[in-house]
C-alpha cells in the first residue's frame, strides 16, 4: 500500500499533466523552501513542470526498486554522496551527460559514469567558542586528538552519515590505522558521550559545555538566520575553522542528483540538473540554505565571513565505498 | 482450527528465524558486539591499554536493564498510587481526573521525548557548565550520563504509567466494597486496608499492566535515540542500517528475546498463580471514602501535577512549535502522509479485527486445550519488540527473493503493496484486537448459542445474526485501540521503511532537526490519540450498561 495509492496518484497526475506540458519528476530528500523557488523558476524558463515527491532517501530508493520499469521518477536527489553511490550500486541509476554539466560540475563532485552530479557542497568543519579558543589555535582535524583538548571536544553519534563520511575520507586518505587512532583519541577527548544533533553540539559549545564541535557549516547558517533570538546568540558565539588547509583540505560532501534508470523524461532531467548547477542558481543556495555552491565561492555575507578554504578533492565515489568500513572503525573506537 | 494454527505459526515464525541464526557462522558485526577488541584492531595498533573492560553487548544490556528497572519501578509506584487515589477516595472533580490521567497514552513516546529534550536542554547545559567550572570534568560527564538516564526514565514513566494505572483502577473499582468494609470494621486503617487487601487482590492486574510497561520499554526506539540512550533495540537498528549486518542484528534480537522470556516468566511468578475472585455479585458502585478538605486538596494537587507533566507541558510545547511552523508550512504539506497513514491504519485494524473475530470465535466453538495454547501463543506476538519483528520479516523476504518467482512475490508483498506491513502489524497487535472480542464473547451466554441452534441456525448464521450485533461495542473498541496503536507505531514501520505520520515525525525530529515543522504531524498524532481515547471512554461506559 505504501506505494500503490501515492504512485497511482502521482503517476495519474503526471500523465494528465504530460498531455498538456513537458514534466520532470523528482524524488527528493532535500526539504528546503529555496528548492521550490528554483523549481518554479525552472518552469518559467523552460516550460517544464517539476513534480516533487519528498521522503527519506532510503525510502525513495526502496520505492524506485519497487516501481521498477514503471517508475515515473526522473531524478533522485539526496543530501549525501554515499546514498547516490548506493543507488548506483543497486542499479537504480543510468548515465547521462552534457558538455554543460561536465563544465559546471567539478570532476570529483560527480560520478565517473555520469550517473549522478553534485548540486551543493557542505563542509564538515570545527566550530569553536570565540571566547575560549584563539583563532589559529586549531588547524587540523588531528589537533583534536592532542592532550590539551582533553574534555573540550564534542560531536554527535557515529550513526550519523556526515561523521561516517568524514571518517571514510580519513580511511581513504590516511589508511584505516590512522583513522582508527584519530577516532579513538577524539572520543577520549570528548566532554560528554556523543549525543544529539549538530545543532545540539553548537548549542553546547555556546553554553560552555565544550570548546569545539565537529559540525556541518550550514547548521551554523541555520542558527544565524533563525527567527529565534536564542539561536542567533548561539551563532554569534561561534567561529569556524576549516581544517587541514595545509594538508588534504577540509572534508566536503554534496547534496546531489542521480538520473533514474527508467527516467521517462531523461532529457528534462538533465536540463534540470544543468539549471540547478548553473552559476545563477548556484548563487541562491548560500543565501537560502547556507550551503556552498559547487565552486565554493560565494558573496553571501555569512559564507564570506568564514573566508575562502581549500576542500579535499578526494573523489566522492571513494567516500561511498568506505562508509561501512568507517562505521566499523567508529565501533572499535567506542564512538557510539 | 487449521486457520488458527496458521496464524499461530505466523507468530512463531520470527522466533524460529532467530533461533536458526544462532547456528550460522558469526559475522563481523557480532564480533564487534561481543569482543572487547573487535578483530584485534587495538592490539595491532599497539594500544592494548585502550581495550575496554567490557564488551559493547554488556554495555547495551546494562543500559537496557537500567531502563527496565527504572521505568518499571517508577510507573508502578505512580500508576498504583494514582489508581488508589481515584478509586478509593471521593473528592471534587474525581471523575474528570480519573479520565484525564489516561490521556498521556495519546502522546507517542518519541514526541514526548522530543518535547522534554527541548524543554530541558538549556538547563542541562547550564548544570554541566556549573559542574565543570566548580568541580571537575569527570563530574560533568557523570552528571550528563545520569541526566540522560533520569530524563529517559521520566519520559517513559509519564508515557507508560497509564497502562498500570488503568489495570489497577479497574481492579480496585471492581473489588467488592464488602472486602474493604469488613477490613475497616475490623479496625484496620484505610492505609492498611489498602495494603493488606486491595493491593493483594489487585496484584495480578497490576502485574499485567507492569508487563505491558516492560515490553513497551524494551520495544522503545525513538525516545531512546532522541535522548541519547543506547539500548539493545537501538543497537539492532545500528547493526542493520549502519553496518548492513542483518545476522548481527538477528543475534541481538535473540538476546532481547531472552529478556522478553525472563519478563514473561517473572510475570507468571509475580502473579503467583493466584486469581482472587473479585466477587461478581457485589455491587460495583463507587465505594470510595469521602476525603476531607486537606485530603481533597492534596489528591487534586497530585493528580493535576502528574497530568500537567505528562500531558499539558509537552502538549503545549508541541502546539506552540506547530503554531510557529504554520507560518511557513501548511497542514496540506503532510496530506500524502496523513492519507496513507489513515488508510494503512484503517486497513490493518480492519484486517486484524477480522482475524481476531475468527480466532476468538474458533475458540468458542472448539474449546479444546490446544486452542488455549494457541491463543496464548497468539498473545506472544506483542512481546516481540517491533524492531525484531520487522527484521525477521526482512530476513524472511530475503530467503524467498533468491528465486525469480519468489522475488516477484516478495517485491509485491513488501514493496508493491501493504500486505507485508499489515501482516507485521497483525503479529504484533493481534492481542490488542483479540482481548476486547474475547471478553465480549465471554459475556454472551452459551444458552443463546443453543437457542439459536434449536431454532435451526448453524453456527455461521448464529455468528452473524446473534453474536455480531451483541459484540458491536467490543468490536468498535478493539478497532479503535488498534487504529491508535498502529497510527503511532514507530520501530516496526521504520525498519520496514514505510512512510507514515509517525516515521515522518520521527525523521523530522531526530534526523533533520526541524522541530517546528515536525510538530505539525506530531500534533495531528496527539489529537487523533486524544479523540480516540475519548471515544473509547464512551464505548466502555456503554459496555458497562
Amino acid at each position: 500500500m505504501k506505494f500503490i495509492l501515492p504512485t497511482i496518484f502521482v503517476s495519474s497526475l503526471m500523465t494528465i499533466s504530460s498531455f498538456a506540458e513537458e514534466v520532470v519528476n523528482v524524488y527528493s530528500y532535500r526539504h528546503y523552501e529555496a528548492d521550490k523557488v528554483l523549481y518554479s523558476k525552472f518552469t518559467e524558463e523552460t516550460g517544464i513542470k517539476v513534480n516533487v515527491v519528498k521522503s527519506k532517501a532510503d525510502a525513495l530508493m526502496d520505492r524506485l526498486k519497487a516501481e521498477g520499469d514503471r517508475s515515473p521518477a526522473d531524478l533522485l536527489i539526496t543530501s549525501d554522496a554515499a546514498r547516490l553511490v548506493k543507488a548506483k550500486d543497486l542499479d537504480l541509476l543510468q548515465s547521462g551527460s552534457s558538455e554543460l554539466l561536465n563544465a559546471q560540475v567539478p570532476a570529483n563532485l560527480r560520478d565517473t559514469d555520469g550517473q549522478w552530479y553534485g548540486i551543493t557542497v557542505r563542509a564538515r568543519v570545527l566550530a569553536y567558542a570565540k571566547d575560549k579558543v584563539k583563532a589559529g589555535e586549531l588547524k587540523n582535524y588531528s589537533d583534536l586528538t592532542k592532550p590539551e583538548w582533553k574534555g573540550r571536544v564534542i560531536a554527535r553519534s557515529s550513526s550519523n552519515i556526515y561523521n561516517q563520511s568524514l571518517l571514510a575520507s580519513m580511511i581513504a586518505n590516511n589508511g584505516k590505522k590512522e583513522a582508527t587512532l584519530w577516532a579513538l583519541k577524539v572520543r577520549q577527548n570528548m566532554a560528554r558521550d556523543p549525543q544529539g544533533s549538530d545543532r545540539d553540539q553548537l548549542r553546547a559549545v555556546a553554553a560552555g559545555v565544550a570548546d569545539v564541535a565537529i559540525v556541518n557549516t550550514y547548521y551554523i547558517g541555520l542558527l544565524a538566520n533563525s527567527e529565534d533570538a536564542k539561536d542567533n546568540e548561539v551563532a554569534a558565539k561561534i567561529a569556524v575553522c576549516f581544517p587541514d588547509q595545509e594538508g588534504n583540505g577540509t572534508h566536503i560532501n554534496i547534496s546531489g542528483a542521480g538520473i533514474c534508470k527508467n527516467a521517462p523524461n531523461k532529457a528534462n532531467a538533465i536540463k534540470l540538473i544543468e539549471f540547478l548547477t548553473s552559476p545563477t542558481s548556484q548563487q541562491t543556495f548560500p543565501l537560502a540554505t547556507s550551503e556552498f555552491p559547487l565552486s565554493l565561492k560565494s558573496s553571501a555575507p555569512l559564507l564570506k565571513s568564514w573566508g575562502a578554504f581549500k576542500a579535499d578533492d578526494l573523489s566522492l565515489e571513494e567516500l561511498g565505498k568506505n562508509n561501512t568500513e568507517a562505521a566499523k572503525v567508529f565501533a572499535a573506537a567506542k564512538w557510539e | 482450527m487449521l486457520g488458527v494454527l496458521l496464524i499461530c505459526a505466523l507468530v512463531c515464525f520470527p522466533l524460529f528465524l532467530i533461533l536458526i541464526e544462532f547456528f550460522q557462522p558469526v559475522t563481523e558485526g557480532w564480533q564487534q558486539l561481543t569482543q572487547k577488541d573487535p578483530g584485534g584492531l587495538l592490539a595491532e595498533l599497539g594500544l592494548p591499554e585502550e581495550i575496554p573492560e567490557v564488551t559493547k553487548l554488556y554495555e547495551r544490556g546494562q543500559s537496557t536493564f537500567i531502563m527496565l528497572l527504572g521505568v518499571g519501578t517508577c510507573s508502578t509506584v505512580l500508576g498504583v498510587s494514582l489508581a488508589w487515589i481515584v478509586s478509593m477516595w471521593d473528592f471534587p472533580m474525581r471523575k474528570l481526573l480519573s479520565f484525564l490521567l489516561v490521556l498521556p497514552l495519546a502522546i507517542p513516546s518519541y514526541i514526548l521525548a522530543t518535547a522534554y529534550k527541548l524543554i530541558t536542554i538549556d538547563t542541562k547545559n547550564e548544570v554541566a557548565v556549573w559542574a565543570k567550572e566548580n568541580h571537575s570534568l569527570e563530574l560533568m560527564q557523570d552528571i550528563d550520563q545520569v541526566w540522560n538516564y533520569i530524563l529517559a526514565i521520566f519520559v517513559l514513566t509519564v508515557g507508560f504509567y497509564p497502562y498500570i494505572y488503568l489495570a489497577a483502577r479497574t481492579a480496585f473499582s471492581t473489588l467488592s466494597s464488602a472486602y474493604l468494609e469488613s477490613a475497616r470494621m475490623l479496625g484496620e486503617s484505610t492505609f492498611t486496608a489498602f495494603h493488606k487487601i486491595a493491593l493483594r487482590l489487585a496484584r495480578p492486574a497490576i502485574v499485567g499492566g507492569l508487563l505491558l510497561v516492560m515490553l513497551e520499554t524494551l520495544n522503545e526506539f525513538g525516545a531512546m535515540k532522541i535522548l541519547g540512550i543506547n539500548t539493545l533495540t537501538t543497537e539492532i537498528f545500528y547493526a542493520w542500517t549502519n553496518l548492513d549486518d542483518i545476522s548481527a542484528a538477528m543475534r541481538l534480537a535473540g538476546c532481547m528475546m531472552v529478556i522478553v522470556f525472563i519478563i514473561l516468566l517473572l510475570e507468571i511468578i509475580l502473579r503467583g498463580g493466584k486469581r482472587y475472585d473479585a466477587s461478581r455479585s457485589a455491587s460495583t458502585e463507587f465505594a470510595g471514602k469521602k476525603a476531607g478538605a486537606l485530603g481533597s486538596t492534596v489528591f487534586l494537587l497530585i493528580g493535576i501535577t502528574v497530568f500537567s507533566l505528562a500531558f499539558i507541558l509537552p502538549f503545549w510545547k508541541i502546539t506552540s512549535l506547530a503554531c510557529c511552523a504554520l507560518t511557513e508550512s501548511r497542514i496540506s504539506d503532510f496530506s500524502a502522509e496523513i492519507m496513507s497513514s489513515l488508510l494503512l491504519a484503517a486497513k490493518a485494524s480492519a484486517f486484524i479485527t477480522v482475524v481476531s473475530l475468527f480466532v476468538a470465535y474458533s475458540h468458542r466453538l472448539v474449546p479444546h486445550w490446544i486452542m488455549q495454547v494457541v491463543l496464548k501463543i497468539c498473545n506472544l506476538g506483542y512481546a516481540i519488540p517491533g524492531a525484531i519483528l520487522g527484521l525477521t520479516l526482512i530476513t524472511w523476504s530475503g530467503f524467498f527473493s533468491q528465486s525469480a518467482m519468489g522475488y516477484k512475490t516478495v517485491e509485491f508483498i513488501f514493496y508493491g503493496s501493504s500486505i507485508g506491513i499489515v501482516l507485521a502489524y497483525m503479529i504484533r497487535f493481534l492481542v490488542a484486537g483479540l482481548n476486547p472480542i474475547e471478553s465480549g464473547l465471554k459475556n454472551i451466554r452459551n444458552s443463546l448459542d443453543e437457542a439459536s441452534r434449536i431454532m435451526g441456525s448453524n453456527s455461521f448464521v448464529t455468528f452473524f445474526k446473534v453474536h455480531l450485533p451483541m459484540l458491536k461495542y467490543s468490536i468498535s473498541a478493539g478497532v479503535l485501540i488498534l487504529f491508535i496503536d498502529i497510527l503511532k507505531e514507530l520501530p516496526l514501520t521504520l525498519i520496514m521503511n514505510h512512510e507514515t505520520l509517525a516515521t515522518r515525525t520521527y525523521s523530522l525530529f531526530a534526523m533533520e532537526e526541524r522541530y517546528a515543522t515536525g510538530s505539525i504531524p506530531a500534533l495531528i498524532l496527539i489529537l487523533t490519540g486524544v479523540s480516540g481515547i475519548a471515544i473509547l471512554q464512551f464505548f466502555f461506559r456503554n459496555l458497562k450498561h
